[in-house]
């Protein structure tokens, strides 16, 4: 079952992954087992994922990250907010970030 | 302007293509993470030995450096993307890298475009053998002088002829 996750929680990026911006798109590699293997599963985001995945720097809390986004994307603030928790968890089950506070 | 929602999407590695100089940069963000990298060789230059295709493994220099006859990834200054090739000398000024199967040599390398040494090779769903260090310096040797160019190729004669008897 998917992890609760709170508004006030801080996320990081995992240490089991690496992840590169290129040409405006995040690209994750899982570092399973050790390696990096680029003939596996490589992770890419959406544009809406890329704003989330960028603020995700250990320091900001979700809610300030859907407050930032909110000047950025025409949406109510409730959607935001859902859109962010709803990635935060998916990339929870995939190991890609940690919460850090 | 209407809102998507986030997603991520998941993609096999092999298709999905990047530039020369993206894909450097994850590899070396990954060996710089102490981590091993595998991943698609493309290109002749290090045929028979790695051949277009082969799946191969490059570790982070642990040692700090790399020995003759090694097959290094490094960062060809010519197209800043990453490259394959052996180790076949060394100078006060860099490394001496070139393709067993190149008409030339890269040149001299600076030490820190090189970021790791070849640890496997898989072939048609097969890991296969890494030469042992001997045979490594002797190829080394052979490719700095430029011989093993014309040795691979008299040999894939005789096997051709030997196969068609």
């Amino acid at each position: 079952m998917a992890e609760k996750i709170e508004l006030e929680w801080v996320f990081g990026h995992s240490e089991e992954i690496v992840s590169r911006e290129i040409e405006g798109e995040v690209i994750i590699v899982p570092l399973t087992s050790g390696i990096g293997d680029l003939e596996d599963e490589l992770f890419t985001l959406n544009e809406t994922g890329r704003a989330i995945w960028l603020r995700l720097d250990g320091e900001k809390k979700l809610v300030d990250i859907a407050a930032e986004l909110g000047q950025e994307f025409d949406a109510p603030a409730e959607t935001i907010e859902e859109d962010v928790k709803g990635l935060v968890s998916e990339l929870l089950k995939r190991r890609m970030v940690v919460r850090k506070k | 302007m209407t809102v998507v929602r986030p997603e991520i999407h998941v993609r096999k590695g092999g298709e999905k293509r990047l530039a020369a100089e993206a894909f450097s940069g994850l590899v070396s963000d990954i060996l710089s993470r102490g981590k091993k990298v595998r991943f698609k060789a493309a290109g002749g230059s290090m045929s028979p030995f790695v051949k277009d295709g082969d799946i191969v493994s490059i570790s982070p220099l642990k040692s700090g450096k790399p020995r003759l006859g090694d097959v290094v990834g490094f960062i060809n200054p010519a197209s800043s993307g990453l490259a394959l090739h052996r180790l076949v000398g060394e100078t006060s000024r860099g490394y001496l890298i070139r393709g067993d199967n190149s008409l030339e040599p890269d040149g001299e390398i600076d030490g820190r475009r090189i970021l790791g040494r070849m640890t496997s090779i898989e072939r048609d769903g097969r890991k296969m053998k890494m030469e042992r260090y001997p045979q490594r310096l002797l190829i080394a040797l052979l490719s700095r002088a430029g011989f093993l160019r014309g040795v691979v190729s008299g040999l894939r004669k005789v096997f051709r002829r030997a196969g068609a008897k």
